[in-house]
């Protein structure tokens, strides 16, 4: 036998009260000269035996009363081996955070450990010992507090638990915790722990590091990281990366688009069957991969051929396994029809020397007799077609070689920039970089300033660590070098803040860059669009490079804007005409069945569509009533650091372990046991049974007299 | 009125005279009859009813039986004498509040001698505890009323009871058609009072006995713990009165029944006064209560 709070027996010193009272009274005597002395006399001779007897049993109540509640709440176990364990279960305030990334969603066959992860959290609460408080946090891409301060009313923090779902996003239990920490702060002189229960992914701990710090920065705080399930972080593929290849999407033609598969397992994977569907109809495409290493990818390329212009999804797959999340990835694209494209070639040589000539046979590399199927319409002008032209109908307009630009010409290129549209400079003999620099209107629009242009050389283009969306294709040698490309003259560029660098050379100067420009964008090459002092436009990869950068320019074809992290918000451009129309949406839980998303809204020069309920992963297309085709289209794709169920090493354990932090795979012996261990609750009882029987006697005893 | 007995004015003997006298006067507002009137009248004859006769005196058993109107007559024979027994022992000093028992007895006995002497009639006053210590001897003249007051005021309580002794001896220099009241809270000998009080009932004399309790030992409200100390040599009890309250009350219950037992079997007027009701109250109530009785 022990007492967990020996400290309290100090008050069994209470039963003195009921004595010291007695004392108390008798030394407290009213001295009263009494005439009718006999009867008093008669009355206490005919009662003093019975009295005392009652006063006696009286007293001897209101002792045991007092003893029996101090034993309570000494809190006797007949084990005192337990008593040190039992200790942990007092009431205390709590912070309990539950892991709803998509990682938690991998499932044994039976339950998810999101599922499991709800189960114990949800005992764990249940058993908590009478009178903790608790808090609630979901822990997804942003810390959902579902029960943002402790409270007593547990069954309400088990109901809300109960109807928590698993996200497809990312966690972060570094700033959930301080988060945690925060909140417990006001309950000073409580027995303050978290409790998270999670996978212990590491990607979920992203600044492991610096739970030390926060622990200490609020002593007293015990945090225990809970694993429900021993068998979390086992193998895992997943395709963690889908994107079009390269270049614009166009009704008819055959897009490519890029599956990357990932082996985040311990043993390689072969013979992976990877599929590619448009919309919710069958493959279209299909490949069965080699071989993927452990904590290895994979690409494969995958065709869709798109019948009509409009908005589509794609669909990548592999076959299920447990983490389903990551077996499916979604893409959205805007395939065109044609694409209107403007080279304006400042020199006037012979045909096969014009500045755009490599240009045109880039952008279009068909032959003449089908460059009117091909969905580029490329256009070739003097400068001073500017003037008169509607550049709004361009999206992608080309200065090859310009002198210079009249002030008409140079207003019209900087309102075509600020309404969106992609500017792309090259330089050439006829550049005179102190024009293109203090022209009142083009100088602000250039991401860099020209200078004066050298000679010399040869110097090479960068051979990796490419950055930029258009040439990060180059990082992988497979797809061919770019440090290939050699300049003998070109101008040097000096970025301004804003821009970002495309391509540079082996020196480390930049050899193109880009910047935005109202709702446009500017790219300054620091060479020239032919063969004048650069090999760049007979190079192999001159075709992709333009392919890829028409890709990127054109607003309307970006498939990454057409991307979102779970839970971001789409907001889409549509036609002035669907203005207050009732917008319906297709989901990926909608099984078909659209969903009213709201109208169509008119802003200050567009109409759009907004959706809000991102958190699913997958393909979303918005229809508008009446029509059938999609009138924007989007895909909500998980962060791939998901797909990599590893868990935390010993060695980061032991960075928890270190601190005030432990570690366990569960929770152990529950309260409640430890509890029916103790004996408070008999000694209560009885207690309560002496209080009623002290009552009811006195109440006897009184009226007897 | 009680509230208007201030035990300092009780101890001034022209203070008692205005007090009894106050108390009385309010009384026979609007009364034409003494209600001790008649005590001492002995009927002689009737005579035939006459013009200007007050009807009151008619004899309506007469009238009843024989349909003739007749007066009955009365002899004037001397004036009763009224003996007022007032206890004076050491018991009647208790008084929960500023005024005791005695206090009260003091009032009650003057204005019991100011309405005797002011129909006439004699009035004796005996101040005792185990004797008599203050006597004033029978006189129906009214100038002698303020010397009444006087040693009714003077008095002071020292010494026991022995209220049957007093009895007996009063008793025996008792002339006939007397009334004698006494005036004491009875804590005495139950049996040796009632041998005293059926010896002067005995003598044919009227007894009317006005038992002063104070409101404590009625209704024995004390709280905590008290420690007794009993008057007139009684024993010293330490007790909680909240313990034993309820066997008290049923002991001094069962006494004061006794007493009015007691007084009933020897025909005598039993008044239980308690000290917390006004006096004017009791004494009318009594008085009124007398007057009904004798008229029947």
């Amino acid at each position: 036998m022990a007492f967990l709070v020996p400290a309290v027996l100090a008050g069994a010193a209470a039963i003195a009260a009921p004595i010291a009272i007695h004392l108390l009274n008798k030394t407290q005597v009213k001295v009263v000269r009494w005439a009718a002395i006999r009867f008093l006399q008669e009355s206490l001779q005919k009662n003093q035996r019975r009295l005392q007897i009652e006063d006696l049993i009286l007293l001897l109540l209101r002792c045991l009363f007092i003893i029996l509640l101090a034993l309570a709440f000494a809190r006797l176990v007949l084990n005192p081996g337990a008593a040190q364990e039992a200790l942990a279960t007092g009431p205390m305030v709590a912070v309990v955070l539950v892991d709803q990334s998509a990682s938690m969603g991998q499932s044994n066959g039976f339950q998810t450990l999101f599922d499991e992860a709800k189960t114990a959290a949800g005992k764990f609460i249940a058993n908590l010992a009478g009178g903790s408080q608790v808090a609630l946090f979901l822990v997804g891409d942003r810390v959902n507090q579902a029960v943002p301060c402790p409270t007593a009313n547990l069954p309400l923090v088990r109901r809300t638990l109960e109807v928590a779902e698993p996200t497809d996003g990312s966690s972060d239990m570094v700033a959930a915790t301080r988060l945690a920490l925060e909140t417990l702060k006001p309950f000073a002189g409580s027995r303050k722990e978290i409790f998270v229960f999670s996978d212990n992914q590491v990607s979920a701990w992203p600044q492991i590091d610096q739970i030390q710090t926060l622990l200490a920065e609020a002593p007293g705080v015990k945090l225990t990281v809970v694993n429900p399930s021993a068998t979390s972080g086992a193998d895992n593929l997943a395709i963690t990366t889908l994107k079009a290849e390269s270049g614009v999407p166009a009704a008819g033609r055959l897009s490519g688009f890029l599956v990357e598969v990932s082996n985040f397992g311990t043993v390689p994977i072969s013979g992976v069957r990877v599929t590619l569907a448009v919309d919710d109809g069958p493959p279209v495409d299909e490949t069965v991969l080699g071989t993927v290493e452990p904590g290895k990818s994979q690409v494969v390329r995958l065709n869709a051929r798109f019948a009509k212009p409009g908005f589509y999804t794609l669909r990548a797959a592999i076959p299920a396994d447990r983490m389903p999340v990551d077996n499916e990835r979604s893409v959205a694209v805007q395939v065109i029809e044609h694409m209107n494209v403007a080279v304006i070639e400042g020199g006037s040589a012979a045909k096969d020397k014009r500045d755009g000539f490599f240009l045109v046979n880039g952008l279009a590399p068909v032959s003449p007799a089908r460059r009117a199927e091909y969905y580029l319409k490329i256009e070739t002008a003097p400068p001073a077609w500017l003037q008169t032209a509607d550049l709004s109908r361009q999206e992608i307009l080309f200065l090859a070689n310009v002198a210079k630009l009249d002030p008409a010409a140079s207003k019209a290129v900087e309102k075509y920039v600020l309404a969106g549209g992609s500017l792309v400079i090259f330089p050439g003999a006829l550049t005179t970089p102190a024009v293109l620099n203090d022209d009142p209107v083009l100088a602000p629009l250039l991401p860099a300033k020209l200078g004066t242009r050298k000679t010399g050389g040869p110097l090479a283009w960068q051979s990796g660590k490419f950055t930029h969306p258009v040439t990060s294709l180059w990082n992988d040698p497979n797809n061919g070098n770019l440090s290939s490309v050699r300049a003998t003259s070109w101008f040097p560029l000096t970025p301004t803040p804003s821009a970002q660098t495309i391509v540079a050379f082996s020196d480390g100067t930049p050899a193109a860059v880009e910047a935005p420009y109202g709702k446009g964008r500017v790219v300054l090459f620091s060479t020239a669009a032919t063969t004048d002092g650069n090999n760049f436009p007979i190079h192999p990869n001159f075709v992709p490079f333009l392919q890829r950068l028409i890709g990127h320019l054109s607003p309307r074809t970006s498939s990454e804007s057409l991307v979102l992290a779970p839970g971001a918000v789409f907001q889409g451009r549509v036609s002035h005409d669907l203005v207050k129309r009732e917008v319906s949406i297709l989901t990926p839980g909608s099984k078909g069945q659209p969903r009213p998303a709201g109208k169509v809204e008119a802003t200050n020069q567009d109409a759009v569509v907004r959706y809000h309920d991102t958190a699913r992963t997958g393909a979303y297309r918005m229809i508008v009533t009446g029509n059938e085709k999609p009138v924007a289209a989007f895909a909500v794709q998980t962060d791939a650091k998901e797909s990599d169920l590893r868990m935390l090493d010993p060695e980061q354990l032991a960075i928890l372990k270190r601190g005030e932090a432990v570690a366990v795979s569960e929770i152990g012996v529950t309260p409640s046991d430890k509890v029916r261990r103790e004996l408070w609750v008999v000694f209560l009882g009885l207690a309560f049974v002496v209080f009623l029987t002290e009552m009811v006697l006195a109440h006897r005893f009184s009226f007897s007299r | 009125m009680s509230t208007l007995l201030d035990p300092a004015a009780i101890a001034k003997g022209e203070a008692l005279g205005l007090i009894a006298r106050g108390i009385v006067e309010g009384y026979r507002v609007g009364e034409h009859r003494s209600p001790f009137h008649g005590f001492a009248i002995e009927f002689t004859q009737h005579r035939e009813y006459t013009t200007g006769d007050d009807l009151r005196h008619l004899d309506w058993k007469v009238l009843g039986r024989t349909d003739r109107y007749y007066i009955k007559q009365y002899e004037q024979d001397t004036n009763f004498v009224a003996h007022l027994v007032v206890d004076g022992s050491e018991s009647m000093t208790y008084g929960s509040e500023k005024l005791t028992k005695l206090d009260y007895a003091k009032v009650l006995a003057a204005c019991l001698a100011y309405i005797v002497l002011g129909q006439s009639d004699a009035v004796s006053v005996n101040i005792f505890d185990t004797e008599v210590r203050e006597r004033q001897e029978r006189t129906d003249n009214r100038g002698k009323i303020h010397e009444i007051m006087h040693r009714l005021a003077s008095f002071q309580a020292t010494e026991g009871t022995q209220t049957s002794k007093v009895l007996h001896d009063l008793a025996a220099s008792l002339r006939s058609r007397s009334i004698v009241v006494l005036i004491s809270d009875l804590f005495d000998d139950e049996e040796s009072l009632q041998k005293s009080i059926e010896r002067i009932r005995f003598q044919g004399t009227e007894v009317i006995v006005f038992h002063v309790l104070d409101p404590a030992e009625i209704n024995f409200t004390f709280t905590g713990t008290v420690k007794f100390v009993g008057m007139e040599g009684g024993p010293t009890l330490e007790t909680s009165p909240a313990s034993i309250r309820k066997s008290y009350l049923a002991a001094f219950e069962a006494f004061c029944k006794r007493m009015r037992a007691l007084c009933d079997r020897c025909a005598c007027h039993y008044v239980l006064c308690n000290t917390a009701v006004p006096l004017d109250e009791t004494l009318s109530e009594y008085l009124a209560f007398r007057q009904n009785h004798r008229s029947r």
